[in-house]
């Protein structure tokens, strides 16, 4: 579904990333482990077309990504980044801006459902009242997840997402993720991905 | 009834005032004396020249030297926005000239043949000093505009990929930072236009009584020249905000690291 070959990207004159292969198939999951700095996130955003690499190719079934098709690609994908962040505005608004954009409009916001995520994730509703300023980084978090899960997307990009949780939490995301059919490429320094048994293992090492 | 002449004696005479802040600058020395000449001293030079370009063109009237009066003034501000916001004036230039000469243009035909119904639509007395007054007031807006907008992009970087990511387009993801640089231009306009009058009489005004125009007069114009500054400034900063956004995000929609003057930051 999404490969890479030969990736290579560098910053201000540093190689951050040198010749990276990745090759992943409908339904299967990856974990991307290294330590800070190996260039994990790059990675991701090379996918989403954040990043543009120095070298090597982008496939996405089968067809090379380009600045034309990326837009419709993204619209495969789900991002959700550690540090996340939103406007500044009532969490309910958050969700319904999300679910107006124009690649969503066949989604529509199911109260019902978001009322079960926030069940699953030991939110009260009343969050959804709450500005997102009063949020904290915590919340935040699973509010992005949540939003990420009722869009139900093919692919799942997640950076870090369980790094602000306590453990009860982490286990509830990693299951949540882990038992799904999607496709997922997971970024983590914790062993709980790993652990599901379910996720090939790609390390990254340090430059 | 016209205003009183002032004499150049009595301007000159005028300049002894200027012993108060140098006398405080003494005292708690605020260091200003040194600018204070040179700023008084750039004010007499700049106006004496405008005053004398100022003569010629209203005496000739000619929409040649009235249109040239005009792009030059917008040429200065698109520059002194651009300076001002720490952007590339080589890769900002067009868009931001573009914009300005756009707005302007329409609100002052708006002004000449809607509101004053004059039949010289390039008449250079209402084009020059209504277009000027125009301008001076959205250089500000358009300057906390722009600003607001690249710094809020690029410290809130993460906030804007995760709208991407989700499957916004570019639009979409930066409707909020639109918001936001919109809002912040125009709330100080909208502050002033409900206390004019009350707080502070406002310049136009002032001058035409002082020229001899009724009262009545003056307000209908004032009240005129308000609503085209609040036009003008969000019609500005919306415009400007739009006609960059095409030559400073590339087209994966990634603002571009090359757009600031000096090293290019992160």
């Amino acid at each position: 579904m999404i490969e890479l070959k030969n990736i290579e990207v560098s910053y201000e004159n540093k190689t951050i990333i040198k010749n990276f292969n990745m090759n992943i198939k409908k339904g299967e999951k990856l974990l991307v482990k290294g330590l800070s700095g190996s260039g994990k996130t790059t990675i991701l955003k090379v996918i989403l077309g954040f990043v543009k690499p120095d070298n090597g190719e982008i496939f996405y079934n089968q067809k090379r990504v380009t600045e034309k098709n990326i837009w419709e690609i993204r619209k495969n994908m789900c991002y959700v980044s550690q540090d996340v962040d939103f406007p500044k505005i009532e969490v309910l608004q958050i969700f319904k801006s999300t679910f107006n954009y124009k690649s969503n409009k066949d989604n529509i916001l199911n109260l019902e459902n978001l009322y079960l995520e926030l069940e699953k994730y030991k939110l009260d509703k009343a969050i959804l009242t709450k500005n997102v300023k009063m949020l904290s980084g915590g919340e935040r978090e699973r509010i992005g997840i949540i939003i990420s899960k009722l869009l139900n997307r093919e692919i799942y990009l997640l950076d870090e997402i369980n790094s602000s949780l306590d453990s009860e939490l982490r286990k509830i995301v990693v299951d949540d993720f882990s038992n799904s059919k999607k496709t997922i490429i997971a970024i983590s320094h914790n062993n709980l991905w790993e652990e599901t048994g379910k996720f090939k293992i790609i390390n990254l090492e340090r430059r | 009834m016209e205003a009183n002449d002032i004499s150049w004696l009595s301007l000159i005479f005028s300049l002894f005032l200027l012993v108060i802040p140098i006398i405080l600058s003494k005292i708690y020395s605020l260091g200003i004396i040194k600018e204070t000449f040179i700023s008084i001293f750039r004010m007499f030079l700049q106006l004496f020249l405008v005053g004398l370009f100022l003569e010629v063109i209203f005496d000739k009237n000619s929409p040649f030297l009235t249109a040239i009066w005009l792009i030059l003034m917008i040429g200065v501000a698109s520059s002194s926005i651009i300076y001002k916001s720490k952007l590339k004036l080589k890769l900002f230039f067009v868009p931001v000239f573009l914009s300005i000469i756009i707005n302007l243009g329409i609100m002052l035909i708006f002004f000449n043949a809607v509101i004053i119904k004059t039949n010289d639509f390039f008449e250079a007395k209402y084009v020059i000093s209504i277009g000027g007054m125009l301008l001076g007031n959205f250089l500000k807006g358009n300057i906390i505009g722009i600003n607001n907008f690249y710094n809020a992009i690029k410290e809130k970087e993460s906030e804007y990929l995760f709208s991407l990511g989700l499957g916004a387009n570019k639009n979409e993801a930066l409707s909020p930072f639109m918001r936001n640089a919109l809002k912040a231009s125009i709330d100080p306009t909208l502050i002033t236009i409900a206390t004019i009058g009350l707080v502070a009489l406002p310049g136009m005004m002032t001058g035409q009584i002082l020229g001899g125009v009724s009262p009545i007069l003056a307000i209908k114009y004032q009240i005129a020249i308000m609503l085209l500054i609040y036009i003008t400034r969000i019609v500005g900063v919306y415009l400007l905000l739009k006609f960059t956004i095409n030559i400073s995000f590339d087209k994966y929609g990634i603002l571009k690291k090359n757009i600031w003057e000096g090293k290019n930051e992160k």
